[in-house]
């Protein structure tokens, strides 16, 4: 009998450490933040850090009244409707002319066995019909992105991983990469917006990972500019003294797969405005 | 033992004599070695995916001093460098497993 | 008289040398305590205020615990120093950095930052 309940102990302590469903992931995040800010609701951590900041809420409100990323998605709006040389036009490329569309992005391709996010299946789209691709991290693609995001906004994240060993490979090297310290600092994604989430860093509060990736691209005030999630990591990548990776490297677009499937049934609410 | 630490001592004073040779005779070639090496360290930990971003702008500095012949400078820079990619590297391997631990359940 | 004399002399050249030892060693603790401080506020140094609450420090953050009553917390000055220098010693999978392995800060400097540190 007390060998029975050892090996059930035991057996029981390694399906505990071994690993887990990205759903059982997805499943865990979510209770992770109830029970870290249990007055918030799940659906408002789509405002970033604005959701556990009342103060920083209000100002927030005031910005979003003139939303400084509104240039850029005039400027996206009238991209995504210019022809290229050929006649063309985005809408050509994506599923429903590119319209609303945002929330299925990330995905995972089976052809190439690669993660496409929507930034890299713009470039495809301008050099299928002989445009030169956009550089990743701002500018003109940021503009797209966030005019794309915009005529998805209120549509639910909803990031599949299928039934492929590759796909789930591409989920699990991103959630290495966001839980891994790295850097001088030795900060992970995770030390910062999981384990210390709604905790100052000087005067700053740091925003919590759920809902980061519904917002993006973002006006960031600190850039004075628009830039795409890639931007971000790259920065953040930065702050903690590590080099970042290129924009649409594998890397990040695995990290974007694992960070954007913590939020599925979250709306896009993309573009955002953040400090 | 007494006769061990005289050996010791003789030792220590001829070595700190020899040391003190090489280390004032740093020039181009001790320069270029360095820096070879911390080049390595940065590549491994490159590859790894876990560079800092502290690496290349000591090889800069290095080489700015190897330029102005402050090569005891130069060579300086590049083993902090080089010494850079080896902890980065070392972090890799820390992580490789280390990252499972901080997974939220 | 001469014997007076002989005494002032002595005292007076026992206190020049024995005074400026007493200050100076006085003096080097202070300043070791102000170079510390310095590096601690340092937001390329030691940055310790982006995350703990110091006395006299502004904009300070709340990751870590403030740094108070640090002599009843480090009984031993080398096991806070043990822990400015590598906080993975006690904790593995700590947030707090690894300036000694890392190499963020040297020896030297981890040394007057204790000296600081172990003031508050």
């Amino acid at each position: 009998m007390k060998k029975i309940l050892v090996t059930t102990l035991g057996v029981a302590l390694v399906a505990g450490l071994a690993w887990a469903t990205p759903e059982e992931d997805r499943l865990a995040f979510i209770d992770y933040h109830k029970k870290r800010f249990p007055n918030v609701a799940v659906e408002d951590y789509v405002n970033g850090v604005y959701a556990i900041n009342p103060p920083a809420y209000q100002q927030w409100l005031q910005i979003e009244e003139f939303p400084p990323y509104e240039l850029a998605m005039a400027e996206g709006k009238e991209l995504f409707e210019t022809p290229f040389a050929n006649g063309k036009t985005y809408a050509d490329c994506f599923p429903n002319g590119g319209i609303g569309i945002r929330q299925n992005y990330p995905y995972f391709d089976a052809e190439t066995g690669q993660v496409k996010t929507i930034e890299l299946e713009i470039n495809e789209c301008r050099e299928r019909n002989g445009e030169k691709p956009f550089k990743y991290s701002k500018g003109k693609m940021a503009a797209i992105s966030a005019y794309m995001a915009f005529t998805s906004r209120g549509e639910k994240l909803n990031v599949v991983i299928p039934d492929d060993p590759r796909a789930l490979a591409a989920y699990e090297d991103g959630k290495e990469y966001y839980y891994s310290k790295r850097g001088q600092l030795n900060f992970s994604c995770a030390d910062c917006h999981v384990a210390s989430s709604g905790m100052m860093i000087r005067a700053d509060m740091l925003s919590p990972a759920l809902g980061h990736p519904t917002h993006f691209p973002v006006y960031r005030s600190k850039w004075d500019d628009m830039g795409t999630l890639h931007r971000r990591f790259g920065g953040c990548n930065k702050q903690v003294r590590a080099t970042p990776l290129p924009a649409q490297s594998e890397e990040y677009r695995n990290l974007e797969y694992f960070l954007t499937y913590m939020s599925n049934g979250m709306e896009v609410n993309g573009p955002g405005a953040r400090k | 033992m007494t006769r061990k630490l005289w050996i010791v001592g003789a030792a220590t004073i001829v070595c700190s004599g020899l040391c003190a040779g090489t280390a004032l005779a740093a020039d181009q070639a001790a320069y270029e070695a360095a820096c070879k090496a911390a080049e390595s360290a940065q590549k491994a930990a490159a590859e790894a995916r876990y560079e800092w971003n502290t690496i290349g702008p000591l090889m800069k500095k290095a080489g700015v001093a190897a330029e102005a012949g402050d090569y005891d400078r130069a060579v300086k820079l590049c083993d902090e460098a080089r010494k850079h990619g080896e902890a980065a590297l070392a972090q890799s391997e820390h992580e490789a497993e280390g990252w499972k631990l901080s997974v939220v359940r | 008289m001469t014997r007076k004399i002989v005494a002032a002399l002595v005292s007076a050249v026992l206190g020049s040398l024995l005074l400026p030892a007493a200050w100076s060693v006085a003096e080097e603790a202070q300043s070791a305590v102000e170079l510390g401080k310095g590096l601690a506020f340092d937001r390329k140094k030691g940055n310790c205020l982006a995350c703990h609450v110091i006395a006299g420090g502004d904009l300070a953050g709340n990751i870590g615990p403030p740094l108070v009553a640090m002599k009843m917390r480090f009984p031993d000055k080398a096991d806070l120093r043990a822990q400015i220098y590598d906080a993975f010693t006690k904790n593995p999978r700590s947030v707090m950095p690894r300036f000694g392995p890392h190499r963020a800060l040297t020896d030297e400097q981890i040394d007057l930052i204790t000296e600081y540190v172990y003031t508050l």
